[in-house]
């Protein structure tokens, strides 16, 4: 019986910060399965999901915790038995005008409609050749029973005039 | 004997005067700028640029240059050769009077027509306003909510009216139903786009044949091109109870009588502004336009310009919605198109504005009665009209007896509409005469006695449904009613062009878009009468110096490019890019190899690419570039094998986009070429390489060029452009036909039309003819050269203060370059948006922004900016690093500094000065700017505030009011 562990990550980007965690890792029997990671604004954040045999797991984590010493801070949660959620998955693409609150906004509209959010990815980017400042987003979402594709495009469009919403079924889903 | 102090008659002769005046930089400057680069010659500076695997060997096939007199004067004999006869063809095209004073100060005026898109607003607000004026002028007319800034041409803009439909039809069919009133040339595009994407054409009678039919679309046109004027709306409701959507093609001019199809519940309204005070010019250019629901916009294709607020919450002009133009995922675009019409939507948009409501109303009634009178004096001579209810035109038999009517009508310099060998169609337009009615009468009459204007005329009724009449008001704005005067007229134009910046003021330094001069000797034939005046379906034995000029000019740019021949029809780069596909489409299913459909497009490629690709229903595989912008060739190799069975093409620009000269793009090509593609050059960048370097010989089996770009003809503020492509002899069979070309009835191609006229914009191709004449082979070799110098001595000048980027191993660029702002950003907050704005303030427009790569600016100076002006400009550089340079220190606020503030505006100056830099440092950063200064007239635009609060008509008069 394996244990999964989540793990949240975030210290000052330097050079073999992943490889710190990932010797622990290997070194305290665990399995390395998923992983995020990016370098934001100097520091360097990521989560990542490892499988370790149950018996290992308490060492494991306390193995980990000893990395704090190196100036990284750490956050770890056992999965839980919690069956994943049903409904279909898409994949949005969305591009608009930049503006304070987009976000919010955003996940205002999804909540409201009760979509989880699998996984999300924003930038923001200048507009090719206008040069005005644009916000995309990548995200993976659950749609809820009786929610269609249509609907959700149309509530989060209307958030702005100026919202460009891709909605896809997720391959592989 | 030679006598060293006597000149050569050649000397004194200055045949090649004008290579010269064309490139900006003296001989004496372009040896000091090659000294400044270490270079000890051209030649050898071009060896260290150019590779030597794809240069030319032999001096360009052309002649030596012309003076501009002297090409003038052969221009001219061509021109005689065109017959100018009174036009009474129709079809979408009418003779009109251009308002001379819009002609000489908005049509020839360098002010307009030199300037380029209106990305930045801020020097814009003078093009941006027409742009907003054409809009309102179209969706009153049409009695739409929405209308965009112009797009190719009628054809076009019905073609992407289906695609619309498609996408947000809730009916589910594939059939695009398109009635057979509708002109011939429309259908024939609206075939050439549907194949590919899977939508099926069914060409009908409406009121028999649409009831059958499973279809997502349809369009009707009204006033039809048989002249009927019959009401849409019965088949409106029928085809909206079943989801469908209803476009309709129509006339503005019509429509000033006639109830607007927006009121009859269409949901997308096309048409042409062509008689809107544009010269038929032999089928183009003109401005289209597109009306639709509000529910729509953000599916509408082609740019649009709302109103917003500058930083001051003064009203500002800008372009709107420019998300569409971003969209998300390139490869599922449903429209590839950049370039819209804008000069020509202005021209049509001041013609408005200088009739007016009335004024247009009263054309269009004297049309009409003129019309009435025609078909009531046909009626006298015993001549049967078909026509029933009609504006302008009629169709009238003549059994058996079409053709002698044809050759009786020309021999009086008439040209009435081909229909088939019983029936003639006749147009009339504003520049009908009562005089040009009897001449009409004359050629029925059959040598008996005519009837008189006088007599026929007082006793006509109109002959209008009256169920279809106009009811509801139009063009009330302020804007439509006040120009009326010469003089009011004369200072509007004025007071708009002087609030832009365009060639005529400043260098344009925007990368890949190509600035150069538009010479004025190149624009003086595009008015020329002989050119202008010629309907596109116009007898070819009247148009033989148009037959000579188009086949001069694809001799030439033959020469140019290496291919084996041309087609002039594509009105666009994007849509030169749609024809080159569609001709490898053509190819390969030529050879039973119709599978193929994969296109592999590099990572780096402009956005047009992807969507063209998608457009002739091939699939998108995007090969990786390397760190460089270059392709990276290993996984083209992968790709390109992988994808075997299906390659169809590669799609490149080269020089890239990035505007390297790639080192391996013949190795690129033959991998292509082994696998069973074809290759597709975007001639984008053409202007790094005509004389230096053929695509036709280094591997290329088609290419667009950008006409607007590399052969001078200008931007027109977004608009006109001409893409017309090259293609090596085995694809010649597949590029666009039309019924319009010879050899057509000897069994020519008609399908593959990509535009509405035959050679599309023909009547600006006189610029390109004049431009190389009078450059020669020597002096095109030179631009080149002098281009490739030009972006070498900014990139070594700039180099000191700004990363370039992109630059090969020696350090050396191709004919343009790339400055990254991300670590000025970074380090100090300030952004190539705030860099581009302040050289407002210096007098400059920007070069282009975040195009290839965001958070860049991409600077290409051409070859025609003389050393003086790219000094000027490098100094305002240096000048807003130093600034910079400031703000990395503290000393200047990291958040109120001239930079984040920039533009400044005469009103922001005079107000209460609260920043903690001098008013003189916001505004004479330099002190040359003391001598001769720009006002923006506005401060920066607020993009996000316009796109929420949506207003793409013009705002009401109140919304100017000083918020200052």
């Amino acid at each position: 019986m394996d244990a999964h562990l989540v793990l949240a990550v975030i210290g000052r980007d330097r050079p073999g910060l992943v490889n710190a965690v990932s010797e622990v890792v290997t070194a305290g029997g665990g399995s390395w399965l998923e992983t995020r990671m990016a370098s934001l604004a100097g520091q360097f954040a990521g989560i990542l999901q490892v499988s370790v045999p149950s018996a290992k797991a308490d060492a494991l984590i306390a193995a980990l915790k000893t990395l704090e010493a190196k100036g990284l801070k750490l956050m770890i949660e056992r999965a839980g038995d919690t069956p994943p959620p049903t409904g279909k998955m898409m994949a949005l693409d969305l591009i608009g005008a930049d503006r304070p609150g987009i976000v919010r906004d955003l996940s205002r509209v999804l909540a409201a409609q009760n979509v989880s959010i699998a996984e999300l990815e924003t930038e923001r980017v200048a507009g090719q050749f206008s040069g005005e400042p644009m916000f995309k987003a990548r995200a993976r979402l659950l749609l809820p029973d009786g929610l269609s594709e249509d609907k959700l495009r149309q509530s989060i469009e209307s958030l702005a005039n100026e919202m460009m919403v891709d909605l896809e079924l997720a391959s592989g889903e | 004997m030679k006598d060293a102090a006597r000149p050569s008659f050649a000397e004194l002769a200055q045949q090649d005067a004008f290579i010269r005046r064309h490139i900006g930089p003296s001989a004496a400057e372009q040896a000091q700028m090659l000294k400044m680069l270490g270079q000890s010659s051209f030649a050898a500076f071009i060896d260290s640029v150019v590779p030597k695997s794809i240069r030319s060997r032999e001096p360009l096939a052309l002649g030596a240059a012309m003076g501009e007199a002297e090409a003038l004067g052969k221009l001219r004999q061509i021109a005689d050769k065109n017959k100018v006869f009174k036009s009474h063809i129709g079809m979408g095209y009418y003779d009109c009077h251009t308002p001379t004073v819009i002609l000489r100060n908005l049509l020839e005026n360098p002010a307009w027509y030199t300037a380029y898109t209106p990305y930045q607003p801020e020097i814009s607000q003078g093009r941006l306003e027409v742009l907003l004026n054409f809009q309102t002028m179209v969706s009153d007319l049409t009695g739409m909510q929405i209308a965009n800034a112009s797009l190719l041409d009628e054809a076009t803009s019905a073609a992407e009216a289906m695609t619309l439909c498609r996408r947000v039809s809730k009916a589910k069919g594939k059939i695009f139903f398109v009635s057979s009133d509708c002109h011939p040339q429309t259908i024939d595009v609206l075939r050439t786009r549907a194949e590919p994407v899977g939508i099926e054409i069914q060409v009908g009678d409406e009121r028999t044949d649409i009831a059958k039919a499973d279809y997502f679309g349809v369009l009707l046109q009204y006033p039809g091109t048989s002249g009927e004027v019959r009401d849409p709306s019965a088949i409106i409701k029928a085809a909206h109870d079943k989801g469908a959507l209803v476009a309709v093609a129509s006339d503005l001019l019509a429509l000033t009588l006639l109830k607007p199809p927006g009121e009859m519940g269409a949901d997308v309204v096309v048409g042409s502004t062509q008689r809107f005070g544009v010269p038929m010019g032999f089928g183009g250019p003109h401005a289209a336009f597109f009306a639709t629901r509000d529910l729509y916009k953000r599916d509408m294709p082609g740019r649009l310009v709302g109103a917003s607020l500058d930083a001051q919450g003064n009203m500002a002009y800008r372009l709107a919605l420019q998300t569409r133009e971003q969209h998300i995922r390139r490869e599922k675009a449903s429209s590839n198109i950049c370039t819209a019409q804008a000069l020509l939507a202005m021209i049509a948009a001041m013609y408005a504005s200088y009739h007016g409501p009335a004024g247009l109303t009263t054309i269009a009634k004297r049309v009409h009665r003129l019309t009435a009178t025609l078909a009531a004096g046909l009626k006298t001579l015993g001549v049967k009209v078909d026509t029933a209810a009609y504006f302008d035109t009629v169709i009238v038999e003549r059994a058996g007896g079409a053709n002698a009517l044809h050759a009786a009508a020309r021999k009086a310099h008439i040209n009435l509409r081909e229909i088939d060998a019983d029936r003639v169609g006749i147009s009339l337009d504003e520049t009908t005469s009562s005089a040009d009615l009897e001449r009409l009468w004359a050629l029925f009459a059959a040598g008996k006695a005519a009837p008189a204007f006088a007599a026929i005329e007082p006793k006509v009724v109109d002959t209008l449904p009256s169920g279809l009449s106009r009811t509801s008001p139009f063009l009330t704005h302020p804007v439509f009613n006040t120009y009326h005067s010469e003089t009011d007229m004369l200072r509007y134009l004025r007071s708009l062009s002087d609030k832009d910046l365009a060639l005529d003021r400043t260098m344009i330094p925007l990368g890949s878009c190509t600035m150069k001069l538009n010479a004025t000797t190149e624009m003086i034939p595009v008015t020329w009468k002989e050119f202008g005046g010629l309907h596109p379906f116009a007898p070819h034995d009247q148009t033989t110096g148009y037959a000579q000029l188009t086949a001069d000019l694809e001799k030439m740019l033959c020469a140019c490019t290496g291919y084996d021949s041309i087609s002039l029809q594509p009105n666009s780069g994007a849509q030169g890019e749609y024809a080159g596909l569609l001709a490898i489409r053509g190819y390969h299913q030529s050879r039973g190899e119709g599978h193929r459909n994969i296109c592999l497009i590099p990572s780096s490629a402009h956005g047009t690419n992807p969507a063209t690709a998608q457009m002739v229903g091939m699939q998108v595989v995007v090969v990786a570039c390397d760190a460089k912008g270059n392709v990276d060739v290993e996984d083209l190799r992968a790709k390109a094998k992988k994808h075997a069975q299906a390659l169809a093409a590669i799609m490149i620009t080269y020089p890239s986009t990035h505007g390297v000269f790639e080192e391996r793009v013949t190795e690129i090509c033959a991998i292509v070429h082994e696998h069973g593609g074809q290759v597709y050059i975007d001639g984008a960048n053409m202007n790094a390489q005509v004389g230096l370097a053929q695509p036709g010989h280094y591997g290329g089996d088609v290419s667009h060029l950008n006409l607007h770009k590399t052969f001078c003809i200008p931007h027109g503020g977004g608009g006109p452009g001409v893409g017309p492509i090259g293609v090596r002899a085995h694809l010649t069979p597949f590029m666009p036909g039309h019924f319009a070309l010879p050899g057509f009835k000897e069994g020519g191609r008609k399908d593959g039309a990509v535009a509405a006229a035959p050679w599309g914009s023909a009547s600006i191709l006189p610029i390109v003819w004049v431009y190389i004449m009078m450059m020669g082979r020597d002096g095109l070799r030179q631009a080149s050269e002098v281009a490739i110098l030009n972006a070498n001595y900014i990139a070594k000048r700039l180099a000191p203060h700004y990363p370039i980027l992109y630059a090969a191993e020696n350090g050396m660029v191709a004919h343009e370059c790339i400055l990254d702002l991300r670590p000025i950003k970074d380090e100090t907050g300030i952004s190539g948006e705030d860099v581009a704005k302040r050289l407002i303030d210096f007098g400059f427009h920007a070069p282009t922004m975040s195009f290839p790569v965001p958070g860049t600016l991409m600077i290409e100076p051409t070859e025609s900016e003389p050393k003086a002006e790219l000094d000027r400009f490098c100094d305002a550089m240096i000048r807003i690093r130093e600034e910079i340079t400031a703000v990395a220190k503290g000393t200047l606020d990291r958040n109120d500094n001239p930079l984040k503030n920039a533009p400044h505006t005469a009103m922001v100056l005079t107000a209460e000065w609260k920043h903690p830099y001098p008013r003189e440092q916001a505004v004479f950063p330099v002190p040359s700017l003391k001598r001769a200064k720009y006002w923006p007239p506005v401060g920066r635009v607020d993009n996000v505030h316009g796109d929420r609060v949506l207003v793409c008509t013009c705002p009401p008069m109140s919304a100017y009011e000083d918020n200052a």
